[in-house]
């Protein structure tokens, strides 16, 4: 099927636009709720990442790129800011009360709990392309 | 979709407050959040209840709102945003701490399941409802 887009500019007032889209990509797709509630999650914390530590609150450009891969969703985010591996920060395990990540690592812990996989690549002419694969299930089947 | 923060002092012994929370907290609104909190601080609360009942999602930006008001709540110093998420760090702390001045009401299933995954949910207990969220604070 064609992929489903949406660009954007890094301005927190836009994430509930991003949630929107993604809400309405993954019902299309046939995800649960739970995949949808946390692609919503995964996919509004990596965003913000992006805006706040990527762009550092300066202007630029962030793109989405949703479609259905294998029996799962793929969403993939683009920008053009400095490149930065997320999935290269050693796994920050399971938080229990008393042993909690920290720094960015909060929203980057959510993001991968919820989905089954999370993949970097360094975008062609700089950039990031950050792709968060989860199942339409509901429960995500971590691939570690 | 916007968020509407509906704020009630209802007096008592503590003085509680409940703001209740309506939208999707994010990284914009986070801030307003603090902001309640400090002003309901400085109005003389001493107990508080979030009320989750309208609220259908929560960004780990929410997550540090709610860190900020349980210190507010404990008369110290909020982490300061612009340090960064580090603040977080010491949630670890506070989690050695009695706490029982800031309570969560009725959190939707979305909400409880990220307040689980980071271990919030050990730091703020998490009531049924609104009313024996204050009843709780205030050992009625």
């Amino acid at each position: 099927m064609a992929a489903q887009r949406l660009s954007i500019p890094a301005d927190v007032e836009r994430l509930a636009e991003v949630r929107a889209f993604v809400r309405e990509v993954v019902a299309e797709l046939g995800g649960s709720k739970h995949a949808m509630e946390d692609l919503v999650q995964a996919v509004d914390e990596v965003t913000c990442n992006v805006m706040l530590h990527g762009y550092k609150g300066k202007p630029g450009d962030i793109e989405y790129e949703a479609g259905l891969r294998d029996g799962r969703i793929e969403i993939t985010i683009f920008d053009r800011a400095p490149v930065f591996d997320p999935t290269a920060t050693p796994e920050p395990g399971a938080p229990t009360p008393g042993r909690l990540p920290g720094t960015a690592g909060v929203g980057l812990l959510l993001a991968r709990t919820m989905t089954d996989a999370v993949r970097h690549h360094v975008r062609p002419g700089g950039g990031n392309e950050l792709t968060l694969i989860r199942s339409i299930d509901d429960e995500p089947t971590r691939e570690g | 979709m916007a968020m509407t923060i509906d704020v009630e002092d209802l007096g008592g012994s503590p003085a509680v407050t409940v703001v209740a929370l309506d939208g999707e907290l994010d990284a914009s609104n986070y801030e307003r959040v603090i902001e309640a909190v400090r002003d309901a601080y400085g109005r003389g609360a001493r107990g508080l209840v979030f009320d989750l009942s309208k609220l259908t999602f929560m960004a780990s930006s929410g997550l540090f709102a709610l860190h900020s008001a349980f210190r507010i709540m404990r008369g110290e110093t909020p982490p300061d945003p612009e340090a960064g998420w580090g603040a977080l760090h010491e949630l670890a702390r506070d989690h050695d701490e009695p706490t029982s001045n800031v309570r969560l009401a009725a959190p939707q299933e979305a909400i409880a399941r990220v307040l689980e995954r980071t271990g919030m949910a050990g730091l703020f207990p998490v009531e049924a409802d609104r009313a024996s969220a204050v009843a709780a604070l205030q050992g009625a």
